[in-house]
């Protein structure tokens, strides 16, 4: 061999080797002989078999015992455990025929270890990106909401399974469509959207629009587009749609439904008050005309109407202001509960006392959050009960009595009237709801179900409790309020 | 004589703004109506001085009446008072915009309803034509 050639051999990276048909080295390059760890000059005229270890030599020897002249090359993979990790060569044999005769073969390895570890790593990373990818699909899929991921041309690249069930589509025919294909005209404000969002570089949030997919109906869907970082490919935009067609027509109902109410509050306003002024004025004109003729004795009546029609106006103008305003933008007051009983105790006064009843009321300072006449009307409809449905055989007595915590004020009145059948108790509160027929004692079935509404509106709750005793203890919890500062 | 047409389908209220307009001048005649329904002729008519109308009435209201009026140029210049029985924030702005001369909400009490006929002596027949 020439010994330039000699020269390149030895100092080739690849293990090359040549063998006698019985397998004896004639021949190892450097590469070879650090290979199997030994001197080249020992290792040439060494058998093959002494180099492999004993569990490989039947695969190694066996591969070259298998070449023939009419399949002379073959190719294995050898790997061999070493101090720092294993390595792997690729070998490449070769059985040299001369004239029918096997006279050598040539062993050509290379160290694939590298390729192997980072085919093993692809292999790994491919499978890792594919799990990530079946698992962003279940999650995008599992989002109620409609994604879509586009381009800059309104090309449609991703979609979930949401948007595609929006459009009565399998997934896979969405994608790599445009959305003019899908959305006809609506197509071009979204893609106009779009395209302020890659102008802009900022999210668009919250737009609402109508959506008229192709089958279907048309709804209402509120997006957000955001826009991704230019890739390779180009700019890309998320569109994540939610479809609020229900909450749209729930909101118009909403509204129509408040427009109905607002107008039956302003009828029943007007209807109330005429009749309220006609009273209240002529009352007054009546006082008027009779001038220095009015009867001994009649003044207080005249007072009381006028008394009457100021705390019915009152009410009107509360519960109108109930009526129009959701709970929670109804403006509420401190009210001082206590000063508020004893004016509702005052106004009742003439009843208890013709029933000869009594009343105790508490007496530390109670403030809570309120409408001053509409918790008044609870009080006086609470106390009026309690005269109204009393005991035949005793006189009422009427216990308020209040205690605390760090939120409620919770205010029990207590009577020692009929009671109320337990069979009955939550009937009460309903609209023309009664505990039990009160023969001859009048009852419109509106009162305590009022009541109910107006501690409602005011975050409390009104229950009746069940007693040991005889008589009735209706509970009213409601917000506290801060003592107000004097002056 | 000086005359004042009144559209309110309340008779109490008529009659109250009758009487709290004559407290303050008595010789003021008074053509009266339920309903706008015929409101062009009786002005026509009657030529009142001033026209108060109430908003809310069944089937027509106040407003469709002053509507009518300001549309015919025989009326239109008329002056019209326009009256509620309720206060409605939005009823004020209406009356306005439509061409009112001033929104009063009807008085709660015999002594507001006297105070408001001065006002509108005061302000439309404090004198004679």
């Amino acid at each position: 061999m020439p010994e330039i050639y000699k020269t390149i051999l030895d100092t080739h990276p690849d293990l090359i080797c040549r063998f006698d048909p019985d397998k004896t080295f004639v021949f190892a390059n450097r590469a070879a002989a650090n290979f199997f760890r030994t001197e080249r000059e020992i290792l040439i005229g060494s058998s093959l078999s002494e180099r492999v270890p004993p569990e490989q030599q039947a695969d190694v020897i066996g591969r070259l015992d298998r070449l023939n002249e009419d399949v002379p090359t073959g190719t294995s993979i050898q790997e061999v455990r070493r101090e720092n990790g294993s390595i792997v060569i690729l070998w490449t044999n070769i059985a040299i025929y001369d004239s029918g005769e096997l006279v050598a073969y040539q062993s050509v390895g290379r160290d694939i270890t590298l390729q192997n570890r980072m085919r093993r790593q692809l292999k790994t990373r491919t499978q890792d990106l594919h799990n990530v990818q079946v698992e962003l699909r279940a999650v995008l899929d599992a989002v109620p909401a409609l994604i879509y991921y586009k381009d800059d041309k309104n090309n449609i690249l991703r979609v979930n399974k949401a948007a595609a069930d929006s459009l009565n589509m399998p997934v896979e025919d969405v994608e790599g469509r445009n959305t003019a294909e899908l959305f006809g005209d609506a197509a071009e404000a979204y893609y106009q959207d779009d395209l302020e969002v890659f102008r802009s570089g900022k999210p668009l949030r919250g737009r609402i629009e109508p959506y008229t997919p192709q089958e279907g109906e048309q709804g209402w869907i509120q997006t957000d587009k955001i826009p991704i970082a230019d890739g390779p490919d180009g700019p890309r935009i998320l569109a994540v749609a939610t479809d609020i067609t229900e909450f749209k027509e729930q909101e118009a109902l909403l509204k129509s439904i408040n427009k109905n109410l607002d107008d039956f509050a302003s009828l029943t306003s007007h209807d109330l008050q005429a009749p309220l002024r006609k009273i209240g004025i002529s009352a007054e004109l009546m006082q008027m005309e009779l001038a220095e003729n009015l009867p001994d004795g009649a003044q207080p009546y005249f007072d009381d109407i006028a008394k009457g029609v100021e705390r019915m106006r009152t009410l009107i103008k509360s519960f109108l202001k109930f009526m129009r305003a959701s709970p929670a933008g109804v403006e509420l007051e401190t009210i001082d509960l206590t000063a508020l009983l004893e004016r509702v105790a005052d106004d009742e006064s003439e009843f208890l006392e013709d029933a000869g009843g009594t009343i105790h009321l508490p007496d530390t300072p109670i403030f809570v959050r309120g409408d001053d006449a509409l918790l008044g009307q609870v009080f006086a409809n609470l106390i009026g009960n309690a005269i109204k449905y009393r005991h035949a055989d005793r006189p009422v007595r009427i216990d308020i009595t209040a205690g605390s915590d760090n939120q409620f004020w919770v205010v029990d009145v207590d009577d020692n009237g009929q009671g109320i059948d337990p069979n009955f108790s939550q009937d009460v509160f309903d609209l023309f709801g009664r505990a039990k027929p009160h023969t001859g004692i009048e009852g419109s079935g509106v009162g305590l179900a009022l009541c109910r509404r107006i501690v409602t509106l005011h975050g409390g709750s009104i229950d009746l409790i069940p007693t040991e005793g005889a008589g009735s203890r209706f509970r009213v919890k409601l917000y506290r309020a801060r003592r107000p500062a004097d002056g | 004589m000086d005359k004042v047409l009144i559209v309110d389908d309340s008779e109490f209220d008529r009659k109250m703004i009758k009487k709290a307009i004559t407290s303050k001048r008595s010789d003021i005649a008074f053509a009266e109506l339920q309903t706008g329904q015929s409101v062009s002729d009786i002005i026509l008519q009657e030529e009142p001085r001033l026209a108060i109308l109430d908003i809310r009435m069944p089937g027509m209201d106040g407003f469709q009446v002053l509507d009518m009026i300001r549309a015919d140029p025989k009326t239109a210049g008329l002056p019209v008072l326009m009256i509620s029985g309720s206060e409605q924030p939005e009823d004020r702005a209406i009356s306005t915009a439509k061409g009112a001369d001033g929104y009063y909400v009807k008085p709660p009490s015999a002594a507001a309803y006297f105070n408001l006929g001065r006002e509108i002596y005061e302000q439309y027949l404090c004198c004679s034509i």
